[in-house]
């Protein structure tokens, strides 16, 4: 579903943050991306859908080439939802006008018809009685699941996840990670960036190993965790575990 | 009492506001051209009544003294009720002087109308050239295009704010509209809109910069295109953010608007001035000139708290 080639990207000031990633991402697969910070890993998932212009390599995602400048990313970002470390609503607009905003604009659903679901997303969170407030008045475990749902609303193919429960304070994060476990048993493709050891071992399908722009250890999470064959991993993991 | 602000009661009302400062300006062109003409013989020939009727007015006051000193010499009350019942006398004196002879309030009315056609003109240009200049700089910044009209944005904004505007207007009225037979008052509106334009893009600019990236990233990663996501997520938040400082700008281009008489506009200090000028008498026509500043700022502050806290509902916890 997404193949990436020689994936590289440097910053302005020759900072080389992206030194060659391959890597491809069947559907339904539930990939975690793992690593300290300042190893590349959110890059590498901003890099996915053109948050980031990468430097060099290709991106291929259903087929389509998205690094080619000819390619409309619009469209394709419609199909990659999103969801930020520090969640990104919008908050001079409700909770339903967040989540409809896009797919109104876009033309994709009329008002009732992303009204209404709208409204069937908030029910599955268990948000439905929040539709009318703004976001000032939520929490923050409550805010980010606002922001799941309002990139599932866009009905998108892959979903990917930025250190989605790292601006939460820990009582929090359990309810976020419970609507994206959720999400995985309904079989949506996801690409999860997180500190969260515990779902990366129950929930991902594969681990990513990432340090210093590079993929240093792709496996199982039985394989990754119980396993792991990188001497760099097997560091990080005995500080982190 | 609650004010509610309509949008539709709004609209009208500005519509109707807008449509009789417009009629003011435009149809009256050529009949304001006449008008100026005849103005200016009028003008010196109520100069000279005005040498005459000052005359007569001393007379008039002389004779009216001379009755208050018989009365006051009859008057058998206390020196505290005279006291002030001469200062009411003095007071109410000059100011039929200065606003009810002479027809003083219908100068200050003619002045009132010209002020405010300039200030809504140019606060109109300034907002339209200001919203460019401002989107292009911010343009610029976030993402590095538009690089040439960047350059013309900065060179413009330098311009302006390193200029007086009595300076700038003298320039627009002298020197580019020199040989250009054109109504004073698109002059000064062209003139100060220019002026408040460089103003109001940096307090655009200043908007769009203060809102986070964040929020042109979410839009983005929703597939709407940049235009979209600028129009629907970054500008009504920025707008909310400058609205303060906007009014702010514009309650100063009202009052800057008074240095029009630079020109030769008669705007409302222009036309407390030459009541001054007639009527030899200072304090009134300068105060009145003032209050009536006064009380239209303070009108502009409570309808600009109105709309503050209309745009604010989404604050509140």
């Amino acid at each position: 579903m997404i193949i990436v080639k020689d994936l590289t990207k440097a910053f302005k000031n020759d900072l080389q943050v992206l030194k060659g990633i391959n890597q491809t991402i069947e559907k339904g697969e539930k990939v975690v991306i793992i690593g300290p910070s300042g190893s590349g890993k959110s890059t590498f998932l901003r890099c996915l859908n053109i948050l980031e212009t990468p430097t060099g390599g290709e991106i291929w995602f259903e087929g389509i080439n998205i690094t080619d400048a000819k390619t409309d990313i619009n469209l394709l970002r419609r199909k990659m939802g999103m969801v930020f470390q520090h969640f990104n609503l919008f908050p001079h607009k409700t909770i339903t006008q967040n989540i409809t905003l896009a797919p109104i604009r876009l033309g994709i659903q009329t008002k009732e018809q992303a009204n209404e679901k709208a409204l069937s997303l908030l029910k599955r969170v268990g948000l439905a009685d929040k539709a009318d407030a703004y976001p000032a008045q939520l929490s923050g475990g409550q805010k980010q699941r606002i922001a799941i749902v309002r990139s599932l609303a866009m009905e998108p193919d892959v979903m990917l996840f930025d250190e989605p429960t790292s601006a939460l304070d820990p009582e929090m994060v359990g309810e976020v990670l419970a609507v994206m476990r959720e999400l995985a048993e309904g079989g949506m493709t996801m690409a999860v960036v997180t500190h969260e050891m515990g779902f990366a071992r129950e929930v991902g399908t594969r681990v990513l190993f990432m340090d210093d722009g590079l993929i240093l250890e792709d496996a199982s999470p039985s394989e990754f965790f119980g396993n792991p064959k990188n001497p760099r991993l097997k560091d990080f993991l005995s500080k982190v575990l | 009492m609650q004010i509610r602000i309509n949008k539709k009661v709004c609209l009208i009302l500005a519509v109707l506001l807008f449509g009789v400062l417009l009629l003011g300006v435009f149809p009256a062109n050529g009949a304001l051209a006449e008008e100026n003409e005849t103005d200016y013989s009028e003008q010196s020939e109520t100069s000279r009544q005005s040498m005459i009727g000052k005359s007569s007015l001393v007379e008039e006051a002389n004779s009216r003294a001379a009755e208050e000193s018989r009365l006051a010499a009859e008057d058998t009350s206390s020196g505290f009720v005279k006291f002030f019942r001469n200062l009411w006398n003095n007071t109410s004196n000059s100011f039929n002087n200065n606003f009810i002879n002479n027809n003083g309030w219908r100068l200050l009315l003619k002045g009132l109308l010209v002020t405010l056609q300039i200030t809504l003109f140019s606060a109109i240009l300034g907002i339209f050239l200001g919203f460019i200049v401002g989107m292009t700089r911010s343009v610029y910044e976030k993402t590095g295009r538009l690089r040439f009209f960047n350059a013309i944005s900065k060179l413009y904004i330098t311009a302006i704010r390193g200029t007086p505007v009595v300076v700038q207007l003298l320039i627009i009225n002298f020197i580019i509209f020199q040989s250009v037979s054109i109504n004073k008052i698109v002059v000064a509106f062209i003139a100060f809109g220019i002026n408040s334009g460089a103003y109001v893009a940096e307090i655009f600019r200043s908007g769009i910069m203060s809102i986070d990236n964040g929020q042109m990233e979410a839009g983005r990663s929703l597939g709407l295109t940049y235009g979209q996501t600028m129009r629907t997520i970054i500008m009504p938040q920025a707008f909310k953010n400058v609205l303060p400082t906007l009014g702010n700008e514009f309650i100063v281009l009202l009052k800057e608007t008074s240095v029009a008489g630079f020109i030769a506009l008669e705007d409302l200090t222009r036309a407390g001035y030459l009541i001054q000028s007639r009527t030899f008498d200072a304090f009134w026509p300068l105060i009145g000139v003032a209050l009536i500043y006064l009380v239209i700022v303070m009108g502009l502050t409570k309808l600009l708290t109105l709309l503050e806290r209309r745009l604010r509902r989404s604050d509140n916890r």
